[in-house]
């Protein structure tokens, strides 16, 4: 299924809302991306990268030799995940940690019932899922915590790498450090993960 | 407009699929075809570019009807929906899927408008990309590596591991020595493609 990659999984959802909620919308968004409000999301720590484009009904994109224009009611948000584990495991997780800015988010959108209680939810995700065609990862058998973690112990070893130069009492500090700094974020990574369902 | 998060760019590319009611298989059918049978790993269209963390691609046949009171209606194209997270700016990406995106590139697109005709300058797939695309409103991502260093770094924290097991009990000039080889390996190494799942086996 193309919506598994190695340990990856890619959720499409794509909602109809109203024109002139979109931008109400817009201004949340504007307020969501400051760096400081994000941090639930940076402690959910399995989600690589994430994103809400509006469809705006005039906004589809029109070539010159297309006979005609889309004519729509409604805007239309597109909702793309990449995460780490299963469709059930992220969807609980997201409605357990996030919910208020899923309703933030999604209340805009035509016939969401909220982000609790989750069974409803579920099927309103379920309901307005896009199965990809096509999905890659650069790095398919690592997770997102497997990345930050590598870039971490990278990073870190830059720094022992130049204390080799200094005599032998501040390298065996500077290595003892490194290794208290590392050893829990030098797990082996890699491989097609647990099969996922 | 929130195209960008830090160094990264997320594209999000919507395509009206050519509608020719004369064809006994539909574009639309024959793209999804060609998805399905597309290359996702390493070496893959979006591998060669050496910038892309995440692509995916999916037809929009239509809109989901929600229930009454909702209004119903529906697409009179059908969609292919591209979307890339990848590092650095539109133009540089668009010069790398010119330059790399060999047969891939017109086998995807060509069941769309606009490609066949489109301006065939080293700004033609710019122009392509930008009349295509619709502005991401909101973009996370979560680690902040670039491509390049997010792969070495994977291969680093396996080397340091194998590094640290090695050093226990060690005496300092062995340390050092083994952290000196270390960094040798991490530099040397010839980097996996992007799209493949084990580091070890390809270097």
């Amino acid at each position: 299924m193309a919506n598994i990659r190695g340990k990856a999984y890619a959720l499409n959802v794509i909602t109809p809302m109203k024109s002139w909620k979109s931008g109400i919308l817009r201004t949340v968004f504007n307020i969501i991306k400051l760096k400081v409000l994000q941090q639930d999301l940076h402690n959910l720590s399995f989600i690589h990268f994430a994103r809400w484009t509006i469809i705006p009904k005039h906004g589809f994109p029109h070539f010159s030799e297309q006979p005609s224009r889309e004519s729509l009611a409604y805007d239309y948000l597109l909702f793309e995940s990449n995460f780490n584990g299963s469709w059930n495991e992220y969807v609980d997780a997201f409605n357990d940690v996030l919910w208020f800015k899923l309703n933030l988010v999604w209340f805009w959108s035509e016939q969401y019932p909220g982000a609790v209680p989750l069974t409803p939810f579920k099927n309103y995700i379920v309901h307005n899922q896009i199965y990809n065609d096509y999905y890659y990862m650069a790095y398919p058998g690592h997770t997102v915590n497997d990345v930050k973690n590598a870039l971490q112990v990278s990073r870190k070893f830059q720094h022992l790498k130049q204390a080799c130069e200094q005599n032998d009492a501040s390298f065996e500090q500077a290595f003892q450090s490194f290794l208290i700094d590392v050893q829990n974020h030098i797990g082996e990574s890699g491989g097609q993960g647990p099969e996922m369902t | 407009m929130s195209n960008t998060y830090g160094k990264f760019y997320g594209y999000t590319g919507v395509f009206p699929i050519i509608r020719d009611d004369k064809l006994e298989v539909s574009h639309a059918v024959e793209l999804r075809k060609v998805l399905s049978e597309l290359n996702a790993g390493g070496g893959s269209i979006f591998s060669r570019t050496g910038l892309v963390h995440g692509a995916r691609m999916f037809v929009l046949d239509d809109v989901v009807y929600n229930g009454h009171p909702t209004k119903e209606e529906h697409l009179d194209y059908e969609y292919l929906i591209l979307s890339l997270t990848f590092d650095g700016a539109l133009d540089e990406m668009a010069q790398r899927l010119n330059q790399y995106g060999g047969e891939e590139l017109a086998l995807i697109f060509g069941h769309c408008y606009g490609f066949a005709n489109r301006d065939t300058s080293k700004d033609g797939m710019l122009k392509f990309l930008q009349q295509g695309q619709v502005t991401t409103s909101f973009l996370y991502v979560e680690a902040d590596g670039d491509l390049k260093e997010t792969l070495r770094a994977l291969w680093a924290k396996r080397v340091v591991g194998e590094m640290l097991e090695k050093a226990q009990g060690a005496s300092t000039a062995q340390k050092r020595a083994l952290v000196k080889e270390a960094a040798d390996k991490i530099e040397s190494a010839t980097l996996p493609l992007p799209g493949d799942f084990q580091l070890g086996e390809v270097l």
